[in-house]
């Protein structure tokens, strides 16, 4: 391995390592105000299979916007996967856009967590779909309601499976 | 005791009223592993902090992403790189800023930090393909947000300065009408070797 490599792969882990504030901040969204229409998008995850957002009418969605060399990003990954867990059979979905990486990155990446991420990952490989949204940093998520209106937004990483948060996302839901 | 304590506490008080900056301390951290020093401070529920990136640190990062060596050595050799946190912990509300506003400053002289737009007219100069120019632009930290309380994030400034040099960086934002700063000093860039 080459110096500048090794240094990569040193800076990476010590990026991971970042240490956390001294206490845990409160889990914050944003209202969003007017609750503007979401932009659609359709895009491919990892396996090929074609998600638009649109097609998601009625469910609450949580859309992420992430890169895997975004430290944060890949501190709230785990939190996301216990979310989408709790938050199974539920009218909900989870879609993670990836900005600008192709396949084998995420997928190395996705390996490395030691946690299986069973929610939609998409691939924005030309940053066209970000470029849609009122994004300025990674990672930045988005809480759409069921009738495609962006509802919270919340810059930086999150602790997703936080009370408050799922409470939130809860209560967008429909009634049955 | 209590009569001087009193007095050095409205004193206290009052010089943080009219000299917002007189409350915020400097924490610096040394990585016992690598080395590496970070700087950390918190201002009327706002803190950042700054640790150093390495040279080789840059171009690992950089070289991955699609830059030629040559591109990278203008960040790498030619520039400070900092990882860059700053979080609205409990301001009043939200806050806005503008990395145009800060300035670090060494021997008494101010300077502007260098900006993503600074670094993206040479990148297209140079012929830095898209996809890396796009992985810079979301590397760096945004130049301009909102953050309303919760909100942060983590992200690289840069400093036209030599590697090794010392400074204090003034950073400002806004909170609704009141503009804010806060001082965090004694911040050294990285040298050029690993530690």
């Amino acid at each position: 391995m080459t110096t500048t490599a090794r240094a990569a792969l040193v800076f990476t882990l010590m990026l991971l390592a970042a240490p956390a504030p001294a206490a845990t901040p409160a889990q914050t969204m944003t209202p969003v105000a007017g609750r503007p229409a979401a932009p659609d998008f359709a895009l491919k995850d990892a396996d090929g299979k074609r998600h638009r957002l649109s097609e998601n009418r009625g469910k609450v969605v949580l859309v992420n916007f992430w890169a895997t060399w975004c430290p944060p990003c890949r501190r709230e990954m785990p939190s996301m996967q216990r979310a989408w867990k709790q938050l199974q059979g539920e009218n909900f979905e989870m879609l993670a856009i990836n900005v600008g990486e192709d396949e084998d990155t995420i997928f190395g990446f996705t390996f490395s967590t030691g946690v299986e991420l069973t929610f939609p990952i998409l691939l924005d490989r030309d940053a066209q779909v970000i470029k849609a949204w009122p994004v300025i940093a990674l990672p930045t998520s988005f809480v759409v309601d069921p009738q495609g209106r962006i509802v919270y937004r919340a810059v930086g990483g999150r602790e997703w499976d936080d009370p408050e948060l799922l409470k939130k996302i809860r209560e967008l839901m429909p009634r049955k | 005791m209590r009569s001087r304590t009193v007095p050095t506490c409205i004193l206290a008080a009052s010089l943080a009223a009219v000299f917002p900056l007189a409350g915020a301390q400097t924490v610096h951290r040394v990585e016992p592993g690598s080395g590496v020093e970070s700087w950390e401070t918190a201002a009327h529920g706002v803190s950042l902090r700054l640790t150093q990136i390495l040279p080789d640190q840059v171009r690992g990062f950089y070289l991955a992403r699609g830059f030629d060596a040559e591109s990278v050595e203008l960040l790498a050799a030619g520039a400070c790189v900092f990882q860059t946190v700053l979080r609205n912990e409990s301001a009043r509300g939200a806050i806005e800023f503008s990395l145009a506003d800060w300035r670090s400053v060494s021997a008494g002289v101010e300077r502007p930090l260098k900006l993503e737009a600074d670094w993206q007219k040479d990148w297209e100069k140079r012929g830095v393909p898209l996809a890396a120019r796009t992985a810079f632009r979301y590397a760096l930290y945004p130049t301009q947000h909102r953050y309303d309380i919760g909100d942060w994030n983590m992200g690289m400034t840069t400093y036209a300065l030599p590697l090794g040099s010392r400074f204090d960086l003034r950073f400002v934002w806004r909170e609704g009408d009141n503009r804010r700063e806060a001082m965090l000093s004694g911040v050294r860039c990285a040298a050029g070797a690993s530690p």
